[in-house]
């Protein structure tokens, strides 16, 4: 397993991205932009009363809830291994005593460390200014932690496995692209899910968009009953399970592959 | 003795696309494409013992990277079979990987955003070398490369010499068993390349490591290998002695003489039944190339006939005698 030249890994980028924080902070001030815009729409449309069970606290808490997960949970190297891969580079990594996957988690790692207090100082200002309630109650965050974990996990492995087709194809960036989107419409980034039309808040509860922002969110604003939470873990965990094999199938596919004609 | 490195009947074909030029073709190669099969390399066999340094030689695509990245573990063969230090390359287990290095010239294990000191923690950590084995390497290497000043400095602020310095540090620093240089002078400059041949020589003294090293610069070949691979088109045209390869490709020697005044021509060595061919005037310096069995005969006459200032004879550069191979296609 070779865990300490993974930690290592993780250092390594951490201390480059240090020197690079201003970069990170600017990116994840723009990754904060969208739910910002979305928190001032809905908290205007709510305003009248309460729509699909959210008040104007309980939408300004989802919102500002949901940008440290977004930030949490969204992968960034799926767009370099997918270069890595195309333009060679990863035969360095290849030739390396460590799973390929490593390089990509001690990016994630490092990244997440610099831009997440950044993002929660932001998130706790905007909470002030916007004179937010908030209750908060030790089983819930318990829960909401496992939640974010599970979509950590899961958010990555699915980008992770998209950009793993690069062994294949010279396209998988338009796949990413796609995945984002959907992550964008069917993660709860645009509304919350409970504001979804019937049918389409169904197809959402089977795909794996909802929870890897979502779950965490509606957990930790205790908007869940128990089953709710229980099949919501079962279904990320089925997720997380099937898209963990299939990234083990294309890294050795896709090496073998990519062995076979050249890097 | 057991071969170190045991590669039997290596042979590896691209598939590569093609298509003609222009739209229609362009918008045909969306449904039907095309593709040309290239043999990089072809039924290529060798061993290389445990501590010997050997030169790998040839044109520009002739093969040897492809080669090199075989035996590294980065491509696998289409057919044949390599034994490195008892590992199969290309299943590139850990403790083969863990055992070997390669350094390619124009490819970097650098972190841009990091010193080099940080760069070459993380390689100690991902190779599991031991902290005072760390510390001892690093010195070694501060000292043979003149590391010192870099260490604190952020890779992207490095010159290009100093980059290819660091990267040689990398791929030093767990003490690999066997080395495949590619091109691992390249960018530097003299000075640097003769420390970094120097060092080479010393690490493969000192450690028994095998090397094989492939390089544009003739001189890292004939200064660190006795024994060379010539590859050419894909063939291995010929394996041994690097002394054995100029003798039989260029039997000649390069005679250099300066007379007191301009006097000898291709007419005046015929007058003189000189044995000699005359390459280069310059005043009154001149060149010539000598049948080696007539070497002795023609320095004596010339000795003898002018008054000579300067004299000297050497063998052919070894540029010259690599590029007879490469443009005549093979040792004939």
């Amino acid at each position: 397993m070779n865990l300490r030249g993974g930690l290592a890994l993780i250092r390594g980028q951490l201390f480059g991205y240090l020197s690079e924080k201003g970069f990170f902070w600017t990116l994840a001030l723009g990754w904060m932009t969208a739910p910002v815009i979305y928190l001032l729409v809905w908290q205007t449309a709510v305003a009248g009363g309460a729509i699909g069970g959210y008040d104007r606290n309980d939408v300004i808490l989802y919102y500002l809830c949901l940008i440290v997960v977004n930030q949490a949970t969204y992968p960034t190297t799926h767009w370099t291994t997918a270069e890595h891969i195309h333009n060679g580079t990863i035969s360095a990594q290849l030739l390396r005593p460590v799973p390929l996957i490593y390089h990509a988690l001690g990016t994630e790692f490092a990244v997440k460390i610099v831009c997440l207090p950044f993002v929660s100082a932001v998130v706790i200002l905007l909470g002030m200014g916007f004179k937010v309630r908030l209750t908060l109650e030790a089983e819930g965050l318990m829960i909401a932690a496992a939640a974010l974990v599970f979509a950590a996990v899961l958010r990555f492995l699915l980008a992770y496995a998209i950009s793993l087709l690069a062994f294949w194809t010279q396209q998988s960036n338009a796949l990413l692209q796609v995945n984002d989107t959907l992550v964008f419409l069917l993660a709860g980034q645009v509304a919350p899910l409970a504001m979804f039309p019937d049918e389409l808040h169904k197809l959402a509860l089977l795909l794996p968009y909802r929870y890897v922002v979502s779950f965490p969110v509606e957990a930790a604003l205790g908007k869940l009953s128990a089953a709710e939470i229980g099949s919501g873990f079962a279904i990320s965990g089925g997720w997380i399970l099937g898209l963990a094999l299939l990234t083990g199938l294309l890294t050795g596919r896709g090496t073998k592959k990519y062995t076979s004609v050249g890097g | 003795m057991s071969a170190h490195i045991k590669a039997q009947g290596l042979s590896k074909t691209y598939r590569v696309p093609v298509r003609e030029a222009g739209l229609r073709s362009a918008v045909k190669s969306l449904f039907r494409p095309r593709f040309d099969e290239v043999q990089a390399v072809k039924n290529v066999s060798f061993q290389v013992e445990r501590g010997e340094m050997v030169g790998f030689i040839g044109p520009n695509g002739a093969g040897k990277t492809t080669t090199l990245k075989m035996l590294s573990g980065l491509l696998y063969p289409s057919s044949g079979s390599v034994d490195a230090a008892g590992h199969i390359p290309w299943k590139r287990k850990p403790h083969y990987l863990q055992k070997i290095s390669m350094l390619m010239g124009n490819r970097s294990q650098l972190q841009w955003n990091n010193t080099v000191y940080d760069t070459l923690y993380i390689f100690k950590e991902i190779y599991g070398v031991s902290e005072s084995e760390f510390k001892q390497h690093l010195s070694e290497l501060c000292d043979l490369l003149d590391l010192g000043k870099l260490l604190t400095k952020r890779s992207r602020n490095l010159s290009l010499g100093e980059r290819s310095k660091c990267e040689f540090a990398l791929a030093l620093l767990h003490k690999p068993e066997i080395l495949y240089l590619d091109e691992p002078t390249l960018g530097m400059d003299v000075t640097m390349q003769l420390r970094l041949r120097e060092y080479i020589r010393e690490y493969n003294r000192r450690f028994g490591a095998t090397v094989i090293l492939t390089s544009h610069y003739m001189s890292d070949v004939t200064s660190l290998c006795e024994r060379v691979l010539l590859i050419n088109q894909g063939k291995l045209v010929y394996d041994g002695r690097l002394a054995t390869l100029t003798e039989r490709i260029t039997p000649y020697k390069i005679v250099k003489l300066t007379l007191d005044r301009e006097e000898l021509t291709q007419e005046e060595l015929r007058t003189q039944r000189i044995k000699a061919e005359l390459t280069e005037i310059q005043g009154n310096e001149y060149t010539l190339r000598v049948h080696k069995q007539d070497t002795v005969t023609a320095g004596a006459l010339l000795m003898s006939l002018y008054n000579v200032l300067d004299f000297s004879i050497t063998d052919p550069p070894m540029e010259a005698v690599i590029d007879k191979i490469y443009t005549e296609g093979g040792l004939g």
